[in-house]
């Protein structure tokens, strides 16, 4: 899925759509909603957790579902670090050392700038149409404004999810929190959206919360301060030495 | 009086008393020295191996082993050093610090993910060899105290690099950021695999950990006192998770284990064929005293008495012959745990190499076949001296 990237960093909007009745509508619209055409944003992310708690302001650009790149403008010691994701993979551009250092697979699953997120979080391109059974399911928090739809991933889907409740409002399909559970049942993780804004047309959760529930008190929250879908870029943005650019 | 009986049958005839002698005294030298060698060389290699790198015991923060993290690492690794100084005081080799994480290793095109390990030249010296195994000595002097970086053979190799060759590491810090910075080759490590060292300043400013260590190595002077040692360290740290090094090196620690078990069954075959050896030579000498033992009945010795004379002879020369094989064995564990037996070509142990056959000396090597030698001795002697105290007399008489 790419549930948070999409969100994070391609910024696809959750525009308001009418009333939905079967469960492929919503998940088609809901990815109708990640389609997006070039965007530029200024997110702050809040990390919190047991050891440590740090917030970095960055600047996002992203392309269709492809293209992503993260530029961190605040910690100072930071400044600068750049993260390219293109296509499935990834790399990392550090300033202080001007070197372009590519993610090799073995640390896909390693946090990114030590939030809760990974770097496969970054590259994941399922969609929920197409990779994911739903079916309407009873909210285990009744809601009489809440619809609850159970995704589970069709046969050749690979998965680290078992299951993602994903709740949205019945009005316009507009997302509220999807959660996600292992083979075991388990509720691993929860993403949280709130601070509806009209920006542009478009009806976005300007703060998405990340919940890991394996560990007390730890969480990462993204609020978008500035968002901008009007933005012309170089066709080299995207590139190796479009991450060298200042 | 059976004493002296006994005694006297002993001296009565020297040549066989000597010649069954010489088979004890010999069986247990052979028995102490293979189990000295044995011994030994398993000793040289653990205390080779836990001297090497991970040291007879280490202090780490709970859960550490299970799940290492730079956030789960240990605070004020000084004061923690004093009070270990304090507790274990003469028995303490040294204390060292340590500082583990994950990194990517890039040099050009060539991305490595690696084991970071920190080290505190000065206190690692004394504690364990890990700097002797860097070619071109003790790196991090002068120039290179900062940013100077020792790499495995291995990842020399992968990457082709040289001395001196510049490289970029990165890794995220125990407060999430990511460090990264451009080191120079200074060392090459000749054993491990994808890890590199730092100095230890360097890498806490490098991976944003100051004042912390996730490891707390020890090296005692003994190795033998390492489950005291142990006691002492946990008393004084319970809520730190103490761990010896056979906890920290459990693979090699069972590997040791199963060779060792290999072992100790050679042993026991060993010690059966010494014993053996005394039951063949007591079986001849007390089978053609027959005749002997029947005149001895004859003039009134009961069968009780007459079998209990036979195994009190066995006992008091076993007993002379192993305090004999006791000196001589002791003196040659004693030399061969100094000098050692060259290997006609270097064997590997638990992933290290020898090159000598090590003896040593302790209770174990000395006790058991002492235990083998008369035991066997007096069991051995039962047999003959039963028969002999239930034989007819005209037929006990009569035999030659």
């Amino acid at each position: 899925m790419n549930f948070l990237f999409t969100l994070l960093f391609c910024l696809f909007p959750f525009i308001v759509f009418g009333k939905t009745t079967t469960e492929l509508e919503v998940m088609t619209q809901v990815d109708r909603l990640y389609r997006s055409q070039k965007s530029y944003s200024s997110v702050q992310m809040q990390i919190k957790n047991p050891h440590f708690e740090r917030t970095l302001k960055l600047k996002v650009w992203s392309e269709e579902m492809q293209n992503t790149l993260v530029e961190v403008i605040f910690p100072a010691k930071e400044k600068g670090i750049k993260t390219l994701r293109k296509g499935t993979q990834v790399w990392n551009y550090l300033p202080k050392v001007d070197q372009i250092v590519p993610i090799p697979p073995s640390m896909m699953m390693s946090n990114w700038m030590g939030s809760d997120l990974t770097n496969d979080d970054l590259v994941k391109q399922t969609t929920l149409a197409e990779h994911y059974q739903g079916h309407f399911v009873t909210c285990s928090q009744p809601n009489p404004e809440h619809l609850c739809l159970q995704l589970k991933p069709k046969n050749k889907t690979v998965s680290v999810w078992a299951q993602i409740i994903l709740v949205v409002n019945k009005e316009d399909s507009f997302p509220v929190r999807q959660e996600f559970y292992n083979e075991s049942g388990q509720q691993i993780r929860i993403f949280e959206y709130s601070d509806r804004k009209e920006i542009q047309g478009r009806s976005i959760p300007t703060t998405l919360k990340v919940v890991l529930l394996n560990e007390p008190n730890r969480y990462t929250t993204l609020h978008y301060d500035e968002i901008d879908f009007s933005i012309h870029l170089q066709p080299d943005f995207f590139s190796e030495a479009g991450l060298r650019k200042k | 009086m059976f004493w002296r009986i006994a005694l006297r049958n002993l001296f009565r005839n020297k040549r066989r008393t000597l010649l069954t002698g010489l088979t004890m005294w010999g069986s247990y030298i052979l028995s102490s020295m293979t189990m000295g060698l044995v011994g030994g060389t398993y000793g040289f290699v653990i205390d080779q191996f836990t001297r090497g790198s991970s040291g007879h015991l280490q202090i780490l923060s709970q859960g550490y082993l299970d799940r290492p993290s730079l956030q789960n690492s240990l605070p004020h690794p000084n004061e923690i050093s004093s009070q270990v100084q304090q507790a274990l005081g003469q028995e303490l080799q040294g204390l060292a610090p340590r500082l583990e994480a994950g990194g990517l290793l890039v040099s050009g095109k060539e991305v490595l993910g690696v084991q970071i390990i920190a080290i505190d030249p000065v206190q690692e010296k004394q504690t364990t060899r890990l700097l002797q195994q860097i070619q071109g000595g003790s790196p991090w002097n002068g120039t290179n105290a900062n940013n100077g970086i020792v790499l495995t053979r291995d990842l020399v190799e992968r990457l082709k690099l040289t001395l001196g060759k510049d490289l970029v590491l990165m890794s995220q810090g125990a407060d999430g950021s990511l460090g990264n910075d451009r080191f120079k080759v200074i060392g090459i490590m000749n054993e491990g695999a994808s890890t590199v060292y730092l100095n230890m300043n360097k890498a806490q400013e490098f991976l944003s950990s100051q004042e912390v260590a996730t490891r707390m190595i020890i090296t005692l002077k003994d190795l033998n006192h390492t489950d005291e040692a142990l006691k002492k360290v946990r008393l004084l740290f319970p809520d730190k998770d103490i761990q010896p090094w056979m906890v920290i090196e459990e693979e090699f620690y069972r590997a040791m284990k199963s060779d060792q078990s290999a072992i100790f069954l050679t042993m026991g075959i060993f010690l059966f064929l010494a014993a053996f050896g005394v039951l063949n030579t007591v079986l001849m000498a007390i089978l053609e005293r027959t005749r002997e033992f029947g005149i001895m009945r004859v003039l009134g010795t009961q069968d009780k008495q007459l079998i209990f004379v036979i195994v009190l002879e066995q006992i008091l020369l076993s007993l002379t012959m192993c305090l004999f094989g006791a000196l001589t064995a002791g003196f040659l564990n004693i030399f061969l745990s100094e000098h050692g037996i060259p290997y006609p070509a270097p064997i590997e142990i638990g992933g290290m190499t020898l090159h000598h056959l090590y003896g040593s000396l302790n209770w174990s090597n000395m006790l058991y076949p002492f235990i083998v030698v008369v035991c066997s001795s007096a069991a051995v002697s039962l047999i003959p001296a039963i028969r002999s105290a239930r034989l007819p007399l005209v037929k006990a008489l009569g035999e030659r």
